[in-house]
């Protein structure tokens, strides 16, 4: 009564193996077998193994060629069975995790296992990209302020660059110049609106707390809109026309001291778009590249000062600028910030930018 | 605030009654705690208190004892094994660490290990290699557990309650030479606990931060008073678990002095130091150092026996403060 | 439904006990069978240690158990498992490395434990379970909780320390615990006979003051009465037993083994003494279960395993993700007494 089918497979018998060859088989069609008769030899990469008969049965079909290699999971013969052997083909022989190691627990009769002796090219021969020696601090140091470690006297020991070494008074790095030249460019821009006419307003704003959560964007776009709504304050005093479209000066530090990228129509963006966008190039000034197209076009400049000490400032105008805008921190005891407009008297008088300072901050 | 001043046998046994008296299933087993009263007299006249059943003296059997623990805790109770040494914890390895460690994690979490070993740990008292090591970091390298060193009375007594509490298996390592010395803080009386993976800054100074554990942060204290005459200052951190290990404190001293000094009495070759070291190194804060980190350690030898051998194979405070002066002062 | 109900008393007691006990038998090797089916087409990582052939001892040892009474087992558990009633599906979704297995892939075939059926676990460490379930007496004891715990372990854990450091707790201490060899014959390669130089292991016990005795590991009624017996010793306070259940395994010790060290001849010998068989032959006799009946059950236990490998199968991979936070438990406010 041999009633079930059942396929013996290349079983696999190590972890590594994957295919094994079917080296010779020991019945033919027709034989009955019993449970634990060996069916056939298998070779595989480790070891010969003889493959048992599960069940008593009878061999009803050979499939696997003898001197073939088979892979794991495929049939060999079919039996038919006098019980049912456990048996599930989910036709998905890979698999689900894959080691690269071998974990099993090996017989203590060592296994005849191959090693394969890869050739070993001579390494390549590197020069060596660092003959200075410099602690962390002062490597950090000489690249912020772009100084030539080769320039820089070492007394440390080992003749190693200390962090006293590079703060020395006269080691100057390119950064440190440029930061000059930038620092006095900004400078003289400014003493060419000195000579405007001009006024500074100040009001406290209560219950205030920092922008630098999202970087400054809240304030960027409220002043944005407020400008656009107010085309007599939004003009560049250059051609004296009123402006197409708002474009702000946010004022920001970078590797090269402050820089100014003027972020057009800040108000027409979402929220958390203009936030990515003030944080991005805060980012790029940092690394000193702020993008061409943010160099020019602004009517408007705002410091924010309210993440930091400071609690008040009084903005200078820009050139060409007709407002500028200072934020300062909140004061720790009762929260008050202080806004400070600046405005070109030309262009709007002192009742007008106290409406305007009014509109800002009943509009935060 | 009471200004009781314990040393860390008092503190730790009061620790341990306070615990009994909390919870019906914290248990303590371990050879000679009983009527002894503990070889290094701990456990005291916790046994007259609690009686034999949760003050349980055991044969010499620590592999026994650590594998009765580890079923224990798996049905229930609370125990807290002692090792009269930490050096008998290699009879009980298995059980340590590849039952109590593991057993959370390899079973899919259906079961934990609340069990707390408490092992008296190092050098000093002339007992040699079998019974002077400072094995912590064997400990701190297997996944599963958890490794407290307490310096001083104060921290032992907070710190191994937070052990009892939780419910993994803690390592508790105890230095022998701090058992007997009442601690530089007074030890509040009643329950207080401390957190497992809190660092704690003892002393502030901006030239140098020494990060020590167990005794060596008592001799990093007084190794930072002698040069205080001098005028170098140091950052004193015990980090207190040294598996979790909390590394935040560490970084932001050294982002105000630019200067590390890791301490242990363990030897150097792969001790846990290093791994203070390591992080450093790849962390946030490797571009504060002005300096190269300093690496004091037991010398890679057997504890030796005879006093100036032994003195001599583990840092003492001379060698703290000298080797501080020389760091400080050479890089600026 | 491929959970048991954990059933206690003689397998010879009634007909209910009959089908249930060759139910659990047939269950553990169609369970064996399909783990070393999907093994060999490479669905199963790792290696494996099948019981087939020593299904009585789990068995029988289990039906005198209540669910209450809590277990230790061994790298060869999946018996234990099975019969102190461990859910078949979850059992292979572990082995398949499944996120829905006992352990969530992290364990495998040597770490299933099942807090619900009292498994404390299998393990991976020869004699590693045996300390763990005197601890698991004396929390039973100090907590008076009428268990019994069960270290089952085999022939080769006799030897290591952790066997000799338990037993000696056990006696000293009197606890409610049942030592239960599973004497297959082999440690690995190694034989019994160049092992031990004693006549019968359950000799040591004499060495601890504990009675030791040997059994018929391949009757699953002569299992359960041993069993029954030293149970009703631990719950009366008389102490620890040690229970030498003489079995053989059919397989290799793990996959890879080419059983050099012992005959076909000597295996055939063993297949003819199949607890399964044995137990059919003997519930025929007592008029307990017909043919037709016990074909039915074994039908039925096919069928479980079938159904737990599809269900089984249909798990998603585990998932690395939550491989960190699962190395500790997290401390909860339960945790924290006031």
């Amino acid at each position: 009564m041999s009633n079930f089918e059942y396929a013996v497979i290349m079983p696999k018998m190590s972890m590594t193996m994957e295919e094994g060859e079917l080296l010779g088989l020991r019945v033919a069609v027709g034989d009955a077998v019993k449970s634990g008769d060996v069916l056939f030899d298998v070779a595989t990469d480790k070891i010969d193994m003889e493959v048992e008969s599960p069940a008593d049965g009878v061999v009803k079909e050979i499939v696997g060629q003898v001197g073939s290699t088979m892979a794991v999971g495929a049939p060999v013969l079919i039996l038919l069975t006098e019980t049912q052997v456990m048996s599930f083909d989910f036709n998905a022989p890979a698999p689900s995790i894959v080691a690269d190691v071998p974990v099993e627990i090996k017989n203590f009769h060592s296994p005849e296992v191959a090693i394969s002796v890869a050739p070993i090219s001579a390494p390549p021969v590197l020069a060596p990209i660092a003959t200075i020696k410099a602690v962390p601090k002062a490597r950090e140091m000489a690249k912020d302020r772009g100084i030539a470690l080769s320039s820089v006297k070492a007394t440390g020991p080992f003749g190693t660059i200390t962090f006293e070494d590079i703060s020395q008074p006269h080691i100057s790095g390119a950064n440190d110049s440029r930061k000059a030249a930038n620092r006095k460019m900004v400078a003289s821009a400014l003493e060419k609106t000195r000579s405007i006419p001009q006024i500074t307003l100040t009001r406290f704003r209560a219950h205030a707390s920092a922008f630098i959560e999202e970087g400054s964007a809240h304030l960027l776009s409220t002043w944005a809109r407020i400008l656009r709504q107010n085309p007599h304050v939004n003009i560049s005093t250059i051609t004296e026309k009123p402006h197409d479209g708002v474009g702000i000066a946010l004022i920001m530090e970078s590797k090269y001291g402050l820089a100014l990228p003027v972020f057009a129509d800040p108000d027409l963006k979402h929220g958390s778009e203009l936030t990515a966008w003030i944080r991005e190039t805060r980012e790029k000034a940092t690394r000193g590249k702020v993008p061409i197209e943010m160099l020019s076009g602004a009517t408007a400049s705002i410091f924010d000062f309210s993440h930091t000490l400071i609690n008040s400032a009084i903005p200078l105008l820009l050139p060409s600028h007709t407002t500028a805008l200072a934020v300062g921190a909140p004061d720790a005891e009762v929260g008050k910030s202080a806004i400070t407009l600046t405005v070109d008297l030309r262009y709007c008088d002192a009742l007008e930018a106290a409406a305007l300072l009014d509109q800002l901050i009943n509009s935060l | 605030m009471s200004e009781r001043m314990l040393t860390m046998s008092e503190a730790l046994r009061e620790a341990m009654a306070i615990a009994m008296e909390e919870r019906p299933e914290v248990f303590i087993l371990g050879e000679d705690i009983g009527i002894y009263g503990g070889a290094f007299g701990v456990t005291g006249d916790l046994y007259h208190r609690f009686g034999s059943e949760r003050v349980r003296d055991t044969p010499i059997s620590e592999l026994g004892i650590v594998g009765a623990a580890v079923g224990a805790a798996l049905s229930g109770m609370r125990p807290i094994v002692e090792i009269q040494f930490s050096d008998f914890t290699a009879q009980a390895m298995d059980q340590i660490v590849n039952q109590a460690a593991k057993i959370h994690f390899m079973v899919g979490g259906g079961l934990h290990v609340p069990l707390v070993l408490r092992a008296a740990a190092g050098s000093g008292t002339g007992a040699a290699a079998q019974h002077s090591q400072s094995l912590e970091g064997w400990f701190a390298n297997v996944p599963g557990l958890k490794v407290v060193i307490p310096s001083s009375p104060y921290e032992a007594k907070g710190l191994l309650l937070s052990a009892i509490d939780d419910p993994n298996p803690v390592i508790f390592m105890e230095h022998k030479l701090l058992y007997k010395i009442p601690g530089r803080e007074a030890v509040p009386e009643g329950a207080y606990r401390i957190p497992l993976g809190v660092s704690r800054v003892l002393r502030e100074g901006q030239d140098l931060t020494v990060v020590a554990t167990g005794i060596m942060v008592s001799r990093a204290m007084a190794a930072a008073d002698q040069l205080e005459k001098e005028g170098v200052f140091l950052t004193v951190i015990d980090p207190r678990t040294i598996s979790p290990l909390d590394m935040g404190p560490i970084y932001a001293s050294i982002e105000k002095t630019g200067r590390l000094m890791v301490v242990q009495e363990a030897p150097e070759h792969g001790g846990f130091l290093n791994e203070v070291i390591a992080k450093v190194a790849t962390g946030p804060a490797l571009g504060y150092l002005l300096a190269p980190v300093v690496r004091l350690a037991g010398m890679n030898i057997p504890i030796p026996y005879a006093p100036q051998l032994e003195k001599a194979a583990v840092p003492q405070v001379e060698d703290i403060v000298s080797r501080a002066r020389e760091v400080v002062a050479n890089w600026r | 439904m491929t959970t048991a109900v954990l059933k206690t008393g003689d397998p010879l007691a009634s007909q209910e006990n009959a089908r249930y006990a060759l139910l659990t038998m047939s269950r553990i090797r169609k369970l064996e069978e399909a783990v070393e089916d999907l093994f060999g087409r490479g669905m199963m990582h790792g290696t494996m240690h099948l019981s087939i052939g020593q299904e009585a001892t789990a068995t029988g040892v289990c039906m005198a158990l209540e669910v209450s009474d809590q277990i230790t087992s061994t790298h060869r558990g999946h018996g234990h498992c099975v019969a102190k009633g461990a859910d078949l599906t979850s059992m292979i979704a572990e082995l398949l490395g499944k996120e829905s297995g006992y352990c969530h892939g992290r364990g495998g075939s040597m770490h299933i434990a099942d807090v619900a059926t009292g498994n404390l676990g299998a393990n991976g460490i020869v004699g590693g379970g045996i300390p763990i379930a005197i601890g698991a007496a004396l929390a039973s004891k100090m907590l008076n909780r009428g268990t019994v715990a069960v270290s089952f372990f085999g022939d080769g854990a006799m030897n290591e320390g952790a066997f000799h450091e338990a037993a000696n707790l056990a006696a000293i201490w009197k606890l409610p615990v049942i030592l239960v060899c599973e004497n297959n014959g082999y440690g690995m390669s190694s034989s019994t006979d160049l092992a031990f130089a004693i006549n019968t292991l359950a000799e040591r016990g004499l060495g601890y003051g504990i009675p030791g005795f040997t059994v018929d590991g391949n009757d699953v009624a002569a299992v359960y009465e041993a069993t029954r017996i030293a149970v009703a010793r631990a719950k009366a306070g008389e102490g620890p037993t040690l229970l030498e259940f003489v079995t053989y395994r059919w397989k290799g010790h793990s996959r890879s083994d080419k059983n050099l060290y012992r005959t076909k001849e000597e295996i055939d010998e063993w297949k003819k003494k199949d607890p399964i068989l044995f137990f059919e032959h003997l519930v025929r006799d007592k008029n307990l279960l017909s043919d037709v009946e016990i074909a039915e059950v074994h039908a039925e236990a096919t069928a479980q395993v079938i159904h737990a490998v599809n269900e089984a199968m249909k798990g998603v991979p585990a998932d690395p993700a939550g491989l960190l936070a699962a190395v500790f438990k997290d401390l909860d406010s339960k945790e924290v007494s006031s």
